[in-house]
């Protein structure tokens, strides 16, 4: 596995380049550098000039381009950002989100089942994200 | 795509933004348009399952969808809910 020296990181984590989150979360690069700058939302290490983003921040950029792409805001998405762990998000199934709740679990069906009343939901496959990451990180080495 | 939306009652909580599109006359809806499921075995970008949706518009062009098997089956799911709950027939 390709390791990136960094400063105050741990040195067993593969570390990201802008470009590969860029890539694998299909957010723009520009994006990316305002979630840093402004949005604090996922934020990088520094090495020199460049940010390098550990996997569990990948995952976290990968949810949040679906939640925008599904219509969150910026402000909804921060909610959701400060009530949930990381390392919910890093081992979860499935993250669902409706109106002002959010959950990370197993079983979508029976949260659904037990807020009667809620009729609309995001439900992002987790799994399949971090499956994506992996599959990047076997393709970069394989390339390499 | 790895992630879907689901909406469990169209009545009581509508796509509004579909509404706006209505109205401006962007929207195609199509009630008994040739429509088609299926699944791809390795559709994931990650290998797993995908199920793909085709819709043949009036133009003659055709809209494929996709999605993961897990969340269509996921949403499949949450609908048994409503019709457990008397709320979808």
């Amino acid at each position: 596995m390709q390791t990136v020296p960094v400063a105050n990181a741990d040195r067993d984590v593969r570390y990201f380049r802008t470009s590969e989150v860029s890539l694998i979360s299909g957010m723009s690069l520009r994006v990316l550098q305002w979630m840093d700058e402004q949005g604090g939302l996922v934020k990088p290490v520094l090495q020199g000039h460049t940010r390098l983003w550990a996997p569990w921040q990948v995952l976290g950029c990968c949810v949040i381009a679906q939640l925008k792409r599904k219509g969150y805001s910026n402000q909804q998405i921060r909610r959701m950002w400060r009530d949930l762990r990381a390392e919910q998000i890093a081992h979860g199934d499935y993250l669902l989100a409706g109106g002002k709740h959010f959950a990370i679990t197993e079983d979508p069906v029976e949260f659904i089942r037990s807020h009667n009343g809620r009729s609309g939901w995001v439900l992002v496959d987790l799994v399949e994200l971090r499956r994506r990451i992996r599959r990047h990180i076997a393709g970069a080495e394989h390339h390499a | 795509m790895p992630a879907l939306s689901i909406t469990l009652n169209l009545e009581s909580d509508p796509w509004e933004d579909l509404k706006l599109r209505s109205e401006e006359g962007r929207l195609v809806h199509l009630k008994d348009a040739p429509m088609r499921v299926g699944a791809l075995p390795r559709g994931m970008q990650s290998g797993k399952a995908s199920v793909a949706i085709a819709i043949e518009l009036p133009d003659g062009r055709t809209v494929v969808a996709e999605t993961s098997l897990e969340l269509f089956l996921a949403a499949a799911r949450v609908f048994q809910v409503g019709r457990d709950r008397g709320e979808l027939l």
